[in-house]
């Protein structure tokens, strides 16, 4: 009984702490992303325009507008290719240093991105997702 | 050759068409010399006039799938570059549509500059005197 009562407070001590790094984490990340937007509107790349940027779990959520004529040929866009992942993340940091600060954190607290993709006029068609690894062999 | 394999060179050569009719038709006009680099590449590819139709008219029923032997993909990428020069025009949309193309291939996309310049570089010969 001894035992068990010994686990059970062990297991109440540890838990929270478990709990509340992660929870630390997330905001830490969360406020991240606020003062990466607030501080760093991006408004478009070469085909495409940045609609939203968010994060939702341990996931950073991107989305992006392409013109409706790339619309047909979002499995191009999101061809699961070294080279068009690499596309993507060239893509990105060309928002800038900001962005690039923001990928050291990224790759830091091993984040995925996912890029959804919007042809304009139309719905969600297609996404992305992009490893930390991905831009870390840039 | 069995049949799982004919499917996917099915679904290639349809999805090459597929890519050459929005290709043609992303800076929104479609024009004579462009409907014969359709003709020609389906005759090529042995496509009945039945399936061209299909593709025409119903292009989202056609899944794109990319080529993986060498020689195919460079030949479907040169259909791409032909496609998008043919009316005299470099549209930038379909510029960028050409070096995704060449990117998801597994290409670098300064592939259809090079393309390009070379298309260029035999009209220039072919116009200049000898």
């Amino acid at each position: 009984m001894k035992k068990l009562g010994f686990l059970l407070l062990a297991f109440f001590l540890c838990f929270p702490f478990v709990g509340s790094a992660q929870n630390v984490e997330t905001e830490d990340f969360d406020s991240l992303v606020a003062k990466f937007n607030a501080e760093c509107p991006i408004t478009s790349g070469e085909n495409w325009a940045l609609t939203s940027f968010a994060t939702a779990g341990d996931t950073v959520l991107i989305e992006l507008q392409v013109p409706a004529s790339l619309g047909g040929f979002m499995s191009l866009l999101t061809a699961d290719t070294d080279n068009v992942k690499r596309l993507w993340v060239r893509e990105l940091n060309s928002f800038g240093e900001q962005w690039k600060t923001f990928v050291t954190r990224l790759i830091e607290a091993d984040r995925p991105v996912r890029l959804y993709f919007t042809p304009k006029g139309g719905d969600t068609a297609a996404e992305i997702v992009l490893r930390p690894s991905d831009f870390k062999n840039q | 050759m069995d049949s799982k394999k004919e499917n996917i060179q099915d679904q290639q050569r349809l999805g090459q068409l597929k890519n050459l009719v929005m290709l043609a038709t992303a800076d929104e006009r479609f024009t004579d010399s462009e409907l014969a680099v359709l003709l020609a590449v389906a005759s090529r590819e042995n496509i009945t006039p039945e399936e061209f139709n299909d593709v025409i008219e119903n292009p989202d029923s056609v899944s794109i799938t990319l080529p993986e032997d060498e020689e195919t993909k460079l030949a479907y990428l040169r259909d791409m570059v032909a496609m998008m020069m043919v009316d005299g025009e470099l549209d930038e949309h379909e510029l960028a549509i050409c070096k995704l193309y060449a990117m998801a291939l597994g290409y670098r996309g300064s592939i259809v500059d090079g393309m390009i310049a070379g298309v260029i570089d035999s009209l220039d010969a072919e116009a200049s005197p000898c």
